[in-house]
Parts: structure tokens; sequence; C-alpha cells
């Protein structure tokens, strides 16, 4: 059913840890030629910003071909849309195909046009059930579920994977039943995934290649701590989180009662910790990455669920926190043999480490904690949020 | 065949030595796992929370707690974090120099930003400078670029190179009364300036690692001016420039195969193309056939470049 077999999926791994290997100094360049012309497959891939600039040009094309077919032929029953919508659907998978059948691998192009005919078939079939809202967005998150699926197994793309969760744990937030039924049925579709992907493991220990197994987990995980973080919902996410995950007339935070209450709070330090201890145990970095994502989120949300005060030091605290976290782990690492403790160092192994962390010195430059200084900004004004307006450094603060 | 199987492949058939077996099966097997951007991340994210704190504090408690103890704790952070830096640094090098310690970058960056805070907090109390105040951006930039230079600090640049462009934005303001003639100039002016410091710190062999740092802030900043330069039609330079500066990342990008460039120069060529074609169109229709002909020539474009830069395997 895959379009890539197995074998070239296998290779395109492993010539990418060949690449790797000879970027952090492993493998002479020799050598690593010499590997890679003996891992050739009969794909055509290209760079990674070359991708996303044709996944976004194909996506333009796609948008604008279908729009014209509707401004042709200015369609106004349910019927013509659907119509429309499913045909564009079939053409895209069909060119997708086309382009697959032509030797592109994550090439940017063939994979928007996936995505747009999963899109595409959604928003046809949605249009079926046009009639109420309610049955129209369960169709479209159905559809687009079902859609993401395919795409996963057809074409291997591993976010299409975890979109179609996403989609599918909106559902239970277009039901009319309590806010309690909602999360739990989410929370009950994530644990399945979870436990699919534990059995899938349990049976085979070695992940496939391009089966992005360690990375659907995690996603499951990160749902779970999603669907019961009652207060990360209603204090972080904004109207997008809303849109699909709570029902029209429902208010900002859900009535809910004191034993789910207490569970969740519970829960958003049981999961974190419980995958904490998973990813450590096993060494699977996503896992390790998305259950320190949810502790940090947990340490942030933890004063809002017990009804405590925000304070304004709050952030220093949890910054002191991180800094000394960060620099105990570290020693204590370095004071193991060879500066090892059960294989875990804090020594860079590889070049990747290094790329990633000069990726993010420079999109620093737009995450620091002042905003960006706007010309206009006056000493004489009086003292307001933002400790210090600069593009660097608060220094033209307008305290 | 799991890639411990090929590695054992090409082992015994001594495509790889064994030494490079032992080191490489090592980290596949996971027996060798490191933790090294994961701390970083986490140091990272512990000074923005720090820094965005100490904000905020002082933000709601200068009334309550007084000027002497805000900058007297203000100056001992900055004093200390300094202090650390100066006392634990490696000698000056032109040559990428590594941290001492894991914590050290992000100390140094610490310092940085709580200096920002308080020479901020100075300036909007006391009004040193008064008119002036804009020279503290100024100041604040150069003492950034020193400690970046000097402890070859990525972070502390990328600060260096905003506070500069805070600058630009302030003191070119001063000259021109409409706001977005002012910020495009401005933008312009350190667009061009930082690529040329940039390359020129590049050629004369002093951390050439920072060249791209430079290039990228510099080339998004620089492409955005010209695009609105074009999309308000300021001057009939614009246009041209911007192809000029559109090729030039294009072909710089390539010829370097850094492809990030690539993608600048042709989302924002794409961008400025669109508008000076597009300009007074009000039809839908032409509107559309516009976007889905010019989007293929792009996809065409890129397929042919990509071709040739033989990524096929």
């Amino acid at each position: 059913m895959k379009v890539y077999s197995a074998l070239q999926e296998e290779r395109i791994r492993d010539r990418t840890s060949v690449r790797e290997w000879a970027a952090s100094g492993m493998l002479d360049p020799a050598q690593s030629a010499a590997l890679q012309a003996e891992l050739g497959v009969e794909l055509r891939q290209t760079h990674g910003f070359l991708r996303a600039v044709l996944f976004l040009f194909t996506s333009v094309i796609v948008i604008a071909g279908v729009a014209l077919i509707d401004t042709a032929i200015r369609p106004h029953e349910h019927t013509e849309w659907t119509a429309i919508f499913l045909l564009s659907g079939f053409v895209c998978w069909a060119l997708a195909e086309f382009g697959c059948a032509k030797h592109l691998y994550r090439y940017g192009l063939e994979e928007a046009l996936a995505v747009f005919s999963a899109v595409f078939l959604s928003m046809g079939i949605a249009e079926m059930f046009a009639r109420s809202s309610t049955s129209e967005n369960i169709a479209l998150l159905l559809v687009g579920f079902l859609g993401g699926l395919l795409l996963y197994f057809r074409f291997g793309f591993v976010y299409a994977a975890v979109a179609s969760m996403a989609l599918a744990s909106a559902i239970p937030f277009q039901l009319e039943i309590g806010s309690e039924e909602q999360r739990l049925l989410a929370v009950a579709f994530f644990a399945t995934v979870l436990a699919l992907m534990l059995a899938r493991r349990w049976q085979q220990p070695n992940e496939p290649a391009g089966s992005g197994r360690s990375t659907i987990e995690a996603a499951s995980w990160l749902g779970i701590y999603l669907m019961l973080n009652l207060q990360l919902a209603t204090a972080i996410f904004g109207v997008p989180y809303r849109l699909f995950f709570y029902s029209p007339n429902q208010s900002t935070i859900p009535e809910v009662h004191a034993w789910f209450y207490v569970t969740t709070w519970a829960m958003i330090w049981i999961l974190p910790a419980a995958g904490l201890w998973l990813g450590l145990r096993r060494k699977e970095r996503m896992l390790m990455d998305v259950s320190m994502l949810m502790a940090l989120l947990s340490l942030s949300t933890n004063k809002r669920y017990l009804g405590w005060t925000v304070h304004s030091w709050d952030p220093i605290l949890l910054g002191m926190l991180l800094i000394t976290v960060a620099i105990l782990i570290r020693r204590w690492l370095q004071r193991g043999t060879n500066g090892e403790r059960s294989g875990f160092t804090a020594v860079r192994l590889l070049r990747s480490d290094e790329r990633s962390l000069a990726a993010l010195s420079i999109a620093s430059a737009a995450l620091q904690p002042h905003a960006a200084a706007s010309g206009q900004a006056q000493p004489e004004t009086g003292f307001r949020e933002g400790g210090g307006k600069s593009g660097g450094g608060g220094a033209t603060g307008d305290f | 065949m799991t890639t411990l199987e090929r590695l054992d492949g090409w082992r015994k058939s001594g495509a790889i030595r064994e030494d490079q077996y032992t080191a490489i099966s090592a980290l596949v097997r996971k027996d060798r796992f490191s933790v090294f951007l994961e701390l970083n991340i986490l140091l990272y994210l512990g000074v923005i929370s720090f820094v965005a704190g100490a904000g905020w504090t002082v933000q709601i408690y200068f009334a309550r707690l007084g000027d002497a103890a805000i900058v007297g704790s203000l100056s001992l952070l900055v004093g200390a974090a300094f202090y650390y830096c100066v006392a634990r640094a490696k000698p000056y090098s032109n040559l990428q120099v590594d941290s001492p310690n894991l914590g050290f970058d992000y100390i140094l960056y610490l310092g940085c930003l709580l200096l920002g805070v308080e020479i901020s907090y100075l300036e909007t109390h006391f009004h040193l400078l008064d008119s002036q105040w804009d020279y503290y951006l100024l100041f604040s930039a150069l003492l950034f670029f020193a400690c970046a230079y000097r402890y070859d600090n990525r972070f502390v640049l990328s600060l260096a190179l905003t506070t500069l462009a805070a600058w630009f934005g302030i003191r070119t303001s001063r000259f021109y009364l409409v706001p977005w003639t002012h910020l495009r100039t401005a933008a312009i002016a350190y667009g061009a300036t930082t690529a040329t410091a940039g390359l020129w710190l590049y050629r004369a062999r002093v951390k050439t690692h920072f060249l791209e740092t430079y290039l990228h802030i510099a080339t998004n900043v620089l492409l955005a001016a010209l695009v609105s330069g074009v999309a308000e039609p300021a001057s009939i330079w614009f246009l041209p420039a911007m192809l000029a500066a559109t090729g030039i990342a294009v072909w710089g990008g390539v010829r370097f195969r850094r492809f990030a460039f690539v993608a600048y120069g042709v989302v924002y060529g794409y961008i400025a193309i669109s508008i000076e074609f597009l300009r007074g169109n009000h039809n839908f229709v032409s509107f559309l056939t516009y976007v889905f002909v010019s989007g293929a020539i792009v996809v065409v474009g890129l397929i042919l470049l990509a071709h040739r830069l033989g990524r096929a395997s």
C-alpha cells in the first residue's frame, strides 16, 4: 500500500545518518561519499528550504486553480460545491501519485498535492452534511482524520498522522455532552493510539524506517496532556483552540466536578513524570522533549489550577529553577565515568546539535523577552508593561 | 535491515574502521546519548523567563521598591554576570572558541539582557541623556557586539544586531515626517550596513561563523523594506533594487549552498513582482489566473534549480 518500499526508507534513513556522522567528523569525506553511493535509491529529494518553498507555491497554485473553477462555474447548490471539492480532491490525489511515480520523495510538490487532496475531499464530504453546522463539523473532522491516516499509510507523512489525531480528538467537542465527557472521549482516543504504538513496539522493538512511531507516540502523550490540563486551554490557547475544542455556546472555563478537576490536576504532574521516566529509560528523545514541554506547561499553569495568586516574580523563580536544573544535571553527568552516566552525556556528539543551537540563536533575535522597539518610543511616558522595549536588551525601555 | 546490521556489514567489508564502528554503533545503540541540546534549551528558556519576570517585577513594584533597590539589585546581577564571564573566559581568538562550560554563554546573555532592562529604567526615570536618549541603544549595541566577539556568543550577537536595528529606526525617525518612509529608509540602511559589516569581518577572518547570523537578519530586513517600497510606490528604484537584491540572495544561496537565502529571494521576490504586476487590477479572475500561472512558473523554476543542484540519488 505504501508508495515507498521499506528498503527505500531504510536507505534514506541510513544515508541521512551517514551525512550526519561525516559532518560530525566520525567518517572521512571519501568514506562518506562511498557509503552514500552504496545507499543510493531511485528517489529525488531536495533541501529542506526548497521543499518548504515548493510546498508553499504548489499550495498557492492548487488554491488558485480551485478558486478559478469556482468563479467559472459559480456553484450555488451544495451538490455543486460537493462535486467541485471531490473532483479537486481526486485530481490532486492523482497528481500526487504521479509525482511519486516520478520518484519524488519529500519534495514539497507531491506533499502539497496530497495534503490538499485530503483537505478537498474532507470539504466535499462535509458539504453533503451542510444542513446543520454540527453534522458538517463532525463530517469535516472525521473525513479529515481518515484522510490524514490515508496520507500517512500511503505516503508516509508523519505530520499527517499527527494532524489526523488532532482532528479526531476534536470530534467529541462537537457532541452535545458534558465537557468532562468530551475531554474523556478525546483522552480515550489518544490513549488508544498510545496503546497501539506500545503494542507495535512490543512486537517490533526496532522502529521501522520512516514510520515515525516515536513521533506519533510522543504526540499521543502530548494529546492526553492537552486534553487534561483544564487551565492550559483557557489560559494560554486562544481562539483557534476554542474553535474546535469547545462547543459554540460553552463558556471559556468549563464547569466540571471537583473530582474531575482534582484528577486532572494530578494527571498534569503524573503524565510528564511518567513520560520523562519512560523517555529516559528507553533513551527516546522525542518522548523526553515532549515530557519536558509538558512539565514546563504544568509549572506554568499550576498556580492557576490551585487558585493561587500569580506574581510577577513567578517567571524569575521558574527561570532560576530551569537554570539550576540544567546546571545540576550537567555537573552530575560530568562527574560520571568519562563524563557519562548510564550512557547519558552533556557533551555534544553530533554536528546537528550545534546547527540547531545556531538556528535558535538567530531566531532569538525575534524571541527576546522585550518586544522589538517601535521607532516612536518616548522616554517621557509613564511606566508601562514590557520591562523596556527594544530590539535588544530592553534598552529603549519605556517604563 | 537495521542501521546496526548495515554498520556491521561496512566494518566487515572494510568500508569503515574498527574505531569508527565502535564510536558510531555506540550512538546507534544509544549506549551514548547526548542531552546537550536539551540542557541548552533549558538554559535559554530559563534566561528568557528570568528576564521577563525581572522586567515585569520592576514594572509593577517600582514605586514600592524605590530606585535604589531596583538599580542596586539589577546592577548587582549584571555585575555578577559580567564578573563571572571575565573571570572564566578563555583567551580571545578570531577563530571559534568553545565556551568554558555549558552555562557560560547563558550567564553572559542574562547579563546583557538585564543590562538592557537597567539602562532602560535609568533613562526613563532620570532622563540622563534627555532627547539624545537613543544613544543608550547605540551604546548597548556596541557593548553587546564587544561581548559577542570577545566571548564568542551568537545569542548576544543577535541581541546586538536587534538593538542596533532599534537605534537605526529611532535615529532616522528624526529626519522624516512619514513613519513608513523613515522606517523603510532605516531598514534599508541597517540591512546594507549589517550585511557589509558581516561580510567585511568574514573577509578579515574574524569569527567567520558569525556571518550567517548577520546575513539572515540583514537579508530579511532589507528584502522586507524593499517589498514595502514596491508596495507603496515611493520611488521607481525600489523594484530594480528589489530584483537585484533577490537575485543576489538566490545566487548566493545556490553558490554557497545556503538554501534559506534561496527561499528568502524567491518568496520576497515573488511578493514584490506580484504587487507590481497586480497594481490597479480589480478583476478577481485575472488575479487568480496570475497567481496560478506565476505560481506554476516559480514551481517549474524551483524544480529545474533543484534538479541542477543534483540532489537526485
